[in-house]
């Protein structure tokens, strides 16, 4: 069942359009990866899903709803989003700031009640930082702060998770981690989006890709069709080798296209 | 008894009137008097505008003009007021300048520079310096005998302040809790009318901020009020506190214009006489 | 939450607020011992004792109790929306822009107009004061762009309420600029404690609704937002809340400053570093602490010469200056 639906967005910021006439969907179960250079225009794009930038044209919708007519509570309650660089302004511990994904469903007089503390248990579990409860983020390593960030996000049990580079700076063992728990999210019916450099990681860990360059999708699909030569030409400006290891299509190393190659291709 | 002390007291008066005014009246047929005399402070205002005629006045401070400070202000009509700058001075091309020692120190730097005779007259702060300040200034514009006059003025005054049995205690109230402690012009006044001074008892010297809550605890039979400012100032407020409203309901309190007290001039009598009157009051509602 | 930190907190805070109220009832120049003072206290008689303490202590108290609450509360609340230490309404302006709100609206006698005037005038200047370091600060500003824009404002209003104090017929200007810029609780009365706190009391109640909020702010803004808080909404109910509190605070005692400095700081770890428990924790200190300034006033120089600020900045001031060097790194 389709959770998102993007129709022809178009979405400026200081008078500049960055997005021009985006379709993009988002299904139940599935982990959208959203590919593209920088600059391309991804983070504006997740920041238009989780109803951060308005749509100057087109609609965005949430279930069938349009996205900026939905109350605020409930598109919290449904939406989660990790912003790029996640980080804990003030060093709370890891079980203050997992609860702080239940502020969508509190109540306005009541703290939490056992249900929010169940849900947090099992976002932290999920994420495999329940050892880490008492310890605050500024004594963790790079790996288990992501992951404590996802256990927030997770915490609000949401249908929906918009991840924004989730896995930079990380190692390629916690890439994995993260990767794979955004993988056991979809499993039980939520959509995923996430925005994500390393190709081969994209390709290995999502169900659909969404290429976009300047501001358009330039391709969308399953990763084999969307990972072309032709493509990673032309929207990153590399050669690069796709390859296939187990079904699972791999980029291999690549090479810069000078401007003089790229003004001989016909 | 009252009697003979004020008969012994009026004699020894006019003898000495009669004394001084001769040897007065010698030396200012010897010395030349000033014709352009400018003054740079209030005391030195009232008494000028005491002891010579306003043609011989060349400016005055301008305070001399505000009523509420200068009692004389009606005398100062028409006449030039200055803020105590040099250059409002120096045009006027005064023979004598008279001033304060407190304020308008560059001015009068200044003006013994260039050559100016100034006269320098200290604040009194009891009657001894008043009469002190009064020779002096009268010396300064060769008025010596109308000076002789002028204390003998104030002396008299003083005399005619009535006694009483007792003394009651009074409290000094100034905007923004100030008071007049030991060495103030206020608390020799004070004590001329049979008052005992509550700050002075408390060892206050000169003017000083009093707490509200000692005042009140001392429990004094009469509170003497300083002046409400016009306008409006933060130090109107100290008079409208509620807990001082309370406690005047059950005493008496008296104001008396600063104008007739602030310098040492013969009015300082006629202040005398009403804080009498308000103690008179005060010793009538506390028997 | 969890993990709220000690649960004794805020009752022994609260204890210590109750202590120094007591205390502040009973030091004062005239020696009234502690029986006679809470008797005269609610006998309502006229005695001097009573009188005393009712018309010249009780003030006092409430007036302390009530303004070092709403200081700590907007200190803390302030900290937790800008995401910076160093923000505070002496800091960032608030208290001088609201010293001159009240200067002009009670010089001009436009306080004789309606009761409320003066507060009036002091919520307006703390308004603009806080929208002023809004937008020169802007989104996510850096410790240092937040100080620059605070003396930036207080240089100014304190300039203007120079002026307006010179210009002003009032011979007692000089000394009463003091008292604005320096506040003080000396001789207030319980005029005053009704002239400030509703406003005192609401600005409170407003801020103290942002708890949740400035949690939800430890993500960042973009996450704060997509837990569902309108952060349009969080900032104006913050101006509310300070103008409110802080202006009718300063409109009746002139201007302290670096309470809301030091009582967030020193109870942020006890708190485990939580915005939200922080805003109670802080009103409650910030109380305790003005107390104390206020008693250690009225012991240290009972002939009323010293005020309050002065106090509350000797303490302060060097607080700050550690404050720079701790933090140092993080703030450029």
């Amino acid at each position: 069942m389709t959770l998102i639906r993007a129709t022809d967005v178009v979405v400026r910021l200081g008078g500049a359009a960055i997005l021009h006439g985006i379709d993009v969907e988002l299904a139940g179960g599935e982990v959208v990866g959203l590919i593209g250079a920088n600059g391309a225009g991804k983070t504006t794009l997740l920041r238009a899903l989780a109803g951060l930038l308005p749509a100057a044209q087109g609609a965005i919708a949430l279930g069938g709803r349009p996205l900026a007519l939905l109350p605020r509570r409930e598109l919290a309650q449904t939406v989660a989003y990790l912003p790029q660089g996640g980080a804990s302004h003030w060093p709370v511990s890891v079980e203050t700031l997992a609860m702080l994904g239940r502020l969508p469903h509190l109540g306005p007089w009541r703290g939490p009640c056992e249900r929010d503390r169940r849900a947090v248990e099992a976002a932290l579990a999920a994420c495999d930082v329940a050892q880490f409860r008492k310890r605050t983020l500024d004594t963790l390593s790079g790996g288990e702060r992501a992951r404590v960030l996802i256990a927030r996000a997770l915490a609000s049990e949401p249908r929906v998770l918009l991840a924004d580079e989730p896995v930079a700076g990380l190692d390629p063992g916690h890439q994995l981690d993260v990767m794979a728990t955004l993988r056991r999210l979809a499993a039980t019916g939520a959509g995923i989006v996430v925005v994500v450099h390393d190709l081969t990681l994209a390709a290995r860990f999502c169900d659909r890709l969404v290429l976009l360059d300047a501001g358009r999708v330039a391709a969308a699909g399953p990763p084999r069709a969307v990972l072309s030569r032709e493509n990673l030409a032309r929207c990153y400006g590399i050669r690069a080798q796709v390859a296939e290891f187990d079904g699972v299509p791999w980029v291999g190393p690549a090479t810069r296209i000078t401007a003089l190659e790229s003004d001989a291709r016909p | 008894m009252r009697h003979t002390t004020a008969l012994r007291r009026s004699i020894r008066a006019a003898l000495a009137l009669a004394s001084s005014a001769l040897l007065a009246a010698c030396a200012d047929a010897a010395a030349a008097k000033p014709e352009r005399i400018v003054s740079l402070n209030i005391c030195t205002d009232q008494l000028l505008l005491l002891l010579v005629e306003p043609a011989r006045i060349a400016s005055l401070s301008f305070f001399a003009r505000d009523p509420a400070y200068s009692a004389l202000a009606a005398r100062a009509e028409g006449l030039r007021t200055n803020q105590g700058s040099i250059e409002e001075i120096l045009p006027l091309a005064p023979d004598l300048v008279l001033a304060g020692t407190f304020t308008t120190r560059a001015t009068v730097f200044l003006l013994r520079r260039l050559g100016y005779p100034v006269v320098e007259v200290p604040p009194e702060t009891s009657f001894t310096e008043a009469r002190a300040n009064i020779g002096q200034v009268a010396g300064a514009v060769g008025e010596a005998a109308r000076g002789v006059a002028l204390i003998a003025e104030l002396d008299q005054g003083l005399a005619e302040v009535p006694a009483a049995a007792r003394r009651p205690l009074a409290a000094f109230y100034w905007a923004n809790g100030f008071t007049s402690g030991r060495g103030t012009l206020a608390n020799a006044v004070a004590e001329h009318a049979g008052l005992a001074n509550l700050a002075a008892a408390r060892g206050v010297r000169g003017i000083a901020q009093f707490p509200l809550e000692k005042l009140l605890v001392a429990e004094p039979d009469l509170v003497i009020l300083g002046r409400r400012h016009d306008g409006a100032a933060l130090a109107n407020e100290t008079f409208r506190h509620p807990a001082l409203r309370h406690f005047l309901e059950t005493r008496t309190a008296a104001s008396v214009p600063d104008s007739l007290w602030v310098c040492g001039t013969p009015l300082v009598a006629e202040a005398a006489a009403r804080l009498a009157a308000a103690r008179d009051a005060a010793l009538g509602r506390r028997p | 939450m969890t993990a709220a930190g000690s649960p004794w907190l805020l009752p022994s805070l609260g204890l210590g607020a109750v202590v120094f109220a007591t205390l502040s009832l009973v030091v004062g120049p005239a020696a009234i011992p502690l029986p006679a003072a809470i008797a005269g206290l609610f006998s309502g008689g006229l005695d001097t004792a009573a009188l005393i303490v009712r018309e010249v202590r009780l003030p006092r108290t409430l007036l302390a109790l009530a303004i070092g609450a709403t200081l700590g509360l907007a200190g803390a609340a302030l900290q937790g929306f800008l995401r910076n230490p160093l923000a505070e309404p002496g800091l960032i302006g608030v208290s001088a822009a609201a010293s001159l709100g009240a200067v002009l609206v009670f010089y001009s006698g436009l306080a004789g107009l309606f009761a409320w005037a003066l507060p009036a005038g002091g919520m307006a200047g703390a308004a603009g004061a806080v929208l002023a370091v809004n937008v020169i600060a802007g989104r996510d500003a850096g410790a240092m762009t937040l100080v620059l824009a605070g003396i930036a404002v207080t240089s100014f209003a304190g300039a203007l309420t120079a002026l307006a104090l010179n210009l002003a017929p009032n011979p007692y200007a000089t000394l009463e600029i003091m008292f604005w810029l320096m506040g003080s609780l000396a001789d207030r009365s319980l005029d005053h404690v009704w002239l400030a706190g509703p406003f005192i009391l609401a600005g409170g109640i407003l801020l103290l609704t942002l708890g949740r909020a400035l949690d939800a702010l430890t993500l960042g803004e973009d996450a704060a937002r997509t837990l569902g808080f309108d952060l349009n909404r969080v900032r104006n109910r913050l101006v509310a809340g300070t103008a409110l509190g802080v202006g009718a605070a300063t409109a009746v005692a002139g201007a302290i400053g670096f309470v809301g400095l030091i009582v967030p700081h020193l109870l942020r770890p006890l708190v485990r570093q939580r915005p939200s428990a922080l805003l109670t924790a802080s009103a409650l200190g910030g109380a305790i602490l003005t107390l104390a300034a206020d008693i250690a006033v009225r012991l240290l120089s009972p002939e009323r010469e010293l005020k309050l600020g002065v106090l509350t900045a000797l303490i302060g001031a060097p607080f700050f200056f550690y404050l720079v060097l701790a933090w140092r790194r993080r703030l450029i």
